[in-house]
């Protein structure tokens, strides 16, 4: 009943006030809102507790490199205060406004799509890619392919809106937004070889076009295709080893499959933060205390650092972590439960998406359950764009909350 | 409204449904989610309860951090007035980690570092290292350069602190034995196995081992009880600093004599060194503590295999007796370097062995003489002289069926000879009567009394056992004890005859020889202290002051012209001793060792002296004048040093021998000993005012030099040769006796006693 009910609210803001002084009130209305706290204190419990660990997993290694062990520490410290900070600016940005401006998906897309080009005249190589850019003034470096997973989502989520329902529904439609996911992906792929990124961008483009639509079994299809093409691929590895010889990506297969028999770095990452696990047990060796970390795990408070929570808080901190990320994609459900409009929700839909992805690989990778791709936990590992960027999706997610919000209690 | 609602229906079911669905389908892949987020907390329970304890073993068991030892410092040694004599000093074993140079494929690490390591230490061959780094990324440890200095380090050590790419290098810490004195007080102090900081061998390095070194530390981890690993740090205890009772300076001048004897007469009749063994010991007459003990030849203990000082040495051979044992045997052959090129390592390392040993306390010889004083001593103890009888000495006595001779055979016989005069005149006559009176068992008892034949329990390692080398009441017969009275036919050593003698002299007591005073920590706090240790009363002070008087009169004036020991006394100085010419096995072969045993000052010991000059290099051995005046010139040093002041007038030629000794002394220590800027001018007027004042109270010298006084002096022999072929002593004139053979090769020799080997 209460949905009937907002529902026709939304109508009357959205297509019948359309006078500045409307907005203007709406706006005025919209910033004496609450916020949802409950969501804000799990990201800042999660940011709280990544810089803890960051600290413990990275303090070692900082010191050894950099002299001072708190080097990692300070420099993601200040991403995440850089982060916060933005998080709150979008808490104020009329987004709705913005996307109804002409040719803001084609803005958004070129967007997208452009930054990735950025990497080849200013990209930095680094750990043996070319992911980074310098920013200029600030110094810092930016990872691209985090701005496109930000604004492929805004790009999804007004297309996907404009499209309409039955379009969407469509193998015309969904092809249309696949396949400009795909482009971008393959350059995310091609010209910053970065894999990960790549597949996630395309997996919260598929989650947004199957929530969009009406239509199911296309979905199951590629969802039973993909996994079909991965058995086949682990079938063809573990029969075959001399074919995992050539290519790189098949070794990583292969020495998934066999981690004791691999020479390869990645896969004596993946033992190795097994054996964290292992050595962790069920309550952990307490905070501080791994030795994985110090020398065998490679950057412990990169991708590996779910290993080094497992080694020092058990498995009970594992799940425990694992429950806090649950709750704040829960939180965020409910906020999409509440948004009538459709642009909203599948931005709060992608954001999830992209939580929710990173999230399962990394763990996935971390506990061997998967081959080893570089994907960071988010708000955990150590990364700079990685926490400022998904803190400007929380902030949009608040954002899209608030003017639920907002809107009910008008109603 | 209902129009409204209607349509809104109408239109909007499908986005009411839609809006719907898609709510469904989030909350569904939120359900894909939890399942798969369940998957995985499944997954990790499975790790921790299938691999949980291999897992935790494989990472314990990659700790290398677990047994990492730190060294302990191993005490010093440093003589009474705190000279380090040993010491140990931190040195750095250059380590390279390959893994850490390689850890990027850049080689960001690997270029600088090399870079680095050429510069500051030119042996490494940076190629070689090249390549193995590259070849072995997984090498975590191999040593390249062991024990560096810390200046040698240090320079690298900047290059690290300014460039953080410099990586993959440590340096082990570990000690070194470090003797700063070089061969000084070698073999009292002994070395350690590859100068390490423990293994002690010989000397005070192997007595004091256990109190040298200290306890390793360690850095470990260990799995508490909740199979945690934990780091513990446990630091090393550093081996305790030993106080000797040696003065390097005394000790200096003893070897510095030594040497200077060593170089005057090695390749004298003989090739080889100037004697065969010389020995030196000065001890505090009234504590036993071992104030100087040398001998030659010594070594560095910072390099005890270098094998130069053997040449000159006699030719020793490890040859198995008939028990089936090995003994060492010596060989009349002197070690050059053709021989040492030609030496087996076994063979090297015997001869090795007998130049490490401290001839002072291991080597066993028929001291001669110098044993006279304890048998006049014992008679009178037990009341069997009263000290005034007068015996009568013909040259020989028959002793059962063999005559044995006193050194004036030739001469006719001492004559009448007192108590006094048999130690003063060394007469072997009147002692081999005097020890008939004290009879074969209160010989034995008293040679015990002095500790002959049994250990003195001096603080060093090696100490001779001289139980088989001495008689016992059932064995001795009237010929042994004719012939032990003036000590022949037993061995001791010269630790045990000086430790003896400083009984006879201190007023009877027996203190046991030591050479350590205290112990401290490494921090310097006192964990104890050797007080001197009287062991026994040895004979009456009554006696005591008997034998002062038989001592002194045997080096002073009141001796009368035949007394032996008149070229020990320093100048200015009153002395007491007695004089040692021993013949040694085989008899017939006219080999002697030559020594000198007093106290000093006559009128109140301070000091005992004992020098041994085993076997010297002259064509006549048995000239005692060469032991007195190497005691003469080493007490001329020593006594001033210790500011005991000169008593007796000094004649001329006194004066100008010591204001040359002064002069060669000044230039030593105040112009490095470059003695060729001397001129007759630069001489302290101080020395001249007192030449002036002496020469004033002793005006009367012999202005007619006597015949003897034109011969020639024959070097080898070191006597003047008169025109009818006979030798005069160089600077008394006295008729040397040709070869004084005392016991001929007819007379039994202890049969336990063999002067040419010694078993281990």
């Amino acid at each position: 009943m209460a949905n009937t009910k907002t529902g026709k609210q939304n109508k009357v803001v959205s297509m019948n006030s359309r006078t500045w002084k409307d907005s203007a009130d709406s706006f005025k209305e919209y910033l004496e809102t609450d916020i949802d706290f409950n969501l804000v204190f799990i990201v800042l419990f999660l940011i709280g507790f990544g810089l803890l660990m960051v600290y413990s997993a990275s303090s070692y290694i900082a010191l050894r490199d950099h002299g001072s062990s708190a080097y990692f520490f300070k420099k993601q410290i200040t991403a995440d205060v850089l982060g916060l900070f933005c998080m709150v600016v979008t808490l104020f940005i009329p987004i709705k406004r913005i996307i109804n401006l002409p040719h803001i998906k084609k803005m958004l897309y070129i967007v997208a799509i452009g930054v990735i080009f950025l990497v080849i005249p200013f990209g930095i190589e680094s750990h043996g890619a070319r992911r980074w850019i310098q920013v200029p003034f600030i110094g810092g470096n930016l990872q691209p392919a985090e701005i496109t997973k930000l604004f492929m989502i805004l790009f999804l989520a007004a297309m996907i809106n404009a499209m309409g329902n039955a379009y969407i529904s469509s193998w015309k439609g969904f092809g249309f937004c696949m396949g400009l996911t795909c482009v971008a992906s393959g350059l995310l792929y091609t010209i910053t070889d970065n894999l990960s990124s790549a597949l996630i961008v395309f997996c919260i483009a598929f989650v947004m076009c199957f929530v969009a639509s009406s239509d199911f079994k296309k979905y199951l299809f590629f969802v039973a295709a993909g996994l079909a093409a991965a058995a086949g691929i682990i079938a063809y590895v573990s029969s075959n080893d001399s074919a995992s010889e050539g290519s790189f990506r098949l070794t990583r297969i292969s020495s998934w499959l066999h981690p004791e028999n691999s020479t390869e770095t990645s896969a004596h990452q993946m033992l190795q933060g097994l054996y964290a696990i292992g050595n962790g047990g069920w309550f952990g060796r307490g905070l501080g205390q791994s030795v994985q970390k110090i020398t065998v795990l490679p950057e412990p408070h990169n991708d590996m650092i779910f290993a080094v929570i497992c080694e020092e808080l058990g498995i009970i901190g594992a799940i425990s972590l694992m429950i806090m990320f649950a709750l704040m994609i829960y939180r965020m459900l409910l906020i999409a439960r509440n948004t009538k409009d459709r642009f909203n929700f599948l931005v709060v839909t992608g954001v999830m998406a992209h939580f929710a992805i990173q999230v399962v690989l990394n763990i996935a990778v971390v506990t061997g359950s998967i081959p080893n791709t570089g994907v960071s936990l988010p708000f955990i590992s150590y990364g700079g764009s990685s926490a400022l960027f998904l803190l400007i999706e929380v902030g949009l997610v608040l954002n899209i909350d608030r003017v639920n919000r907002a809107e009910s209690r008008r109603g | 409204m209902a129009l409204k609602k209607k349509k809104k229906k109408s239109d909007s079911r499908g986005t009411f449904t839609a809006r719907q669905l898609r709510f469904y389908k989030l909350s569904m892949l939120l359900l894909v989610l939890l399942v798969i987020l369940v998957f995985l907390s499944i997954r990790l329970v499975k790790i921790v309860h299938d691999h949980g304890e291999d897992y935790q073993r494989i990472v314990l068991s990659n700790q290398r951090y677990d047994s990492i030892i730190i060294p302990f410092r191993r005490g010093d040694i440093v003589d009474s007035k705190g000279t380090i004599l040993a010491t140990s000093e931190k040195v750095y074993n250059l380590v390279v980690d390959a893994s850490v140079m390689m850890t990027y494929d850049d080689n960001r690490y690997l270029e600088p570092t090399l870079n680095a390591l050429g510069q500051c230490f030119p042996q490494i061959d940076i190629a070689e290292l090249r390549a193995y780094v590259t070849n072995n990324e997984s090498s975590q440890y191999r040593i390249l350069a062991k024990r560096l200095t810390y200046g040698e380090i240090s320079e690298f050590l900047n290059m690290q602190e300014n460039n953080s790419y410099i990586r993959g290098v440590t340096f082990e810490e570990e000690y070194r034995r470090v003797y700063p004195m070089g061969n000084s007080c070698s073999t009292v102090l002994g070395y350690t196995i590859g100068n390490s900081n423990s293994g002690g061998k010989y000397g005070l390095e192997e007595f004091y081992e256990s109190v040298l070194t200290g306890t390793d530390g360690r850095e470990y981890g260990f799995q508490n009880e909740d199979a945690t690993l934990e780091r513990t740090i446990k630091p090393a205890v550093d081996g305790y600093t030993i106080h000797t009772t040696i003065d390097a300076t005394i000790q200096g001048i003893v070897e510095k004599h030594l040497n200077e004897f060593n170089e005057t007469y090695k390749n004298n009749y003989r090739q080889g060194n100037g004697a065969e063994n010389l020995g030196c010991i000065i001890m505090d007459i009234n504590t036993g503590e071992i104030l100087a003990m040398a001998d030659f030849p010594t070594y560095n203990p910072g390099d005890y295999m270098n094998t130069d000082p053997l040449i000159g040495c006699n030719y020793y051979e490890a040859v198995e007796n008939a028990g089936g044992y090995i003994e060492y045997r010596k060989s009349p052959e002197t070690i050059t370097q053709e021989m040492l090129d030609q030496m087996s390592s076994d063979q090297i390392n015997v001869n090795l062995y007998n130049l490490w040993k401290n001839q002072c306390i291991s080597y066993t010889y028929e001291p001669g003489s110098t044993a006279k004083p304890f048998t006049v001593a014992a008679a009178l103890d037990c009341g069997a002289i009263t000290g005034n009888e007068v015996y009568t000495c013909n040259g020989a006595l028959q002793v059962s069926n063999y005559f044995i001779k006193c050194h004036t055979y030739d001469s006719g016989g001492d004559g009448v000879v007192t108590v006094q005069d048999s130690i003063a005149w060394s007469c072997n006559v009147a002692l081999m009567k005097i020890a008939q009176s004290l009879g074969t068992e209160n010989m034995c008892k008293y040679q015990r009394v002095f500790n002959l034949g049994l250990k003195t329990g001096i603080d060093l390692a090696g100490e001779a056992r001289t139980e088989t080398l001495v008689y016992n009441p059932s064995t001795m017969g009237p010929v042994d004890l004719a012939t032990n009275s003036f000590g022949q036919n037993f061995n001791a050593t010269m630790i045990q005859m000086i430790a003896g003698f400083s009984s006879l002299i201190n007023g009877g007591y027996y203190y046991e020889p030591h050479l350590v005073s205290s112990i401290t920590d490494s921090n310097g706090a006192v964990i104890q202290t050797i007080e001197p240790r009287v062991l026994k009363q040895t004979v009456s002070e009554s006696v005591s002051e008997r034998m002062r008087q038989y001592c002194r009169a045997t080096v002073m004036e009141e001796g009368g012209s035949r007394r032996s020991g008149r070229n020990a006394r320093p100048y200015g100085y009153a002395i007491g001793g007695k004089t040692g010419t021993a013949q040694t096995i085989p008899r017939e072969t006219g080999q002697i060792v030559i020594s000198f045993m007093g106290y000093a000052p006559a009128d109140d010991p301070q000091i005992a002296i004992y020098v041994v000059i085993d076997r010297p290099n002259f064509a006549k051995q048995d000239n005692v004048k060469y032991a007195c005046l190497l005691c003469r010139d080493i007490l001329q040093e020593v006594l001033p040093y210790m500011g005991i002041y000169m008593t007796e007038p000094l004649t001329d030629e006194e004066i100008k021998y010591l204001e040359e000794k002064q002069l060669e002394n000044t230039l030593r220590y105040t112009q490095g000993g470059d003695s060729q800027d001397a001129e007759p001018g630069t001489e302290d007027p101080y020395e001249e005012i007192e030449l002036t004042e002496i020469t004033d109270s002793t005006g009367e010298t012999a202005s007619v030099y006597p015949r003897w006084m034109s011969y020639p002096i024959d070097e080898r022999t070191g006597y003047r040769v008169g025109p009818d072929g006979k030798y005069y002593d160089a600077d008394t004139g006295e008729l040397a006796v040709e070869s004084t053979t005392i016991l001929d090769d007819t007379i039994p020799v202890n049969e336990n006693l063999d002067g040419s080997s010694q078993t281990n």
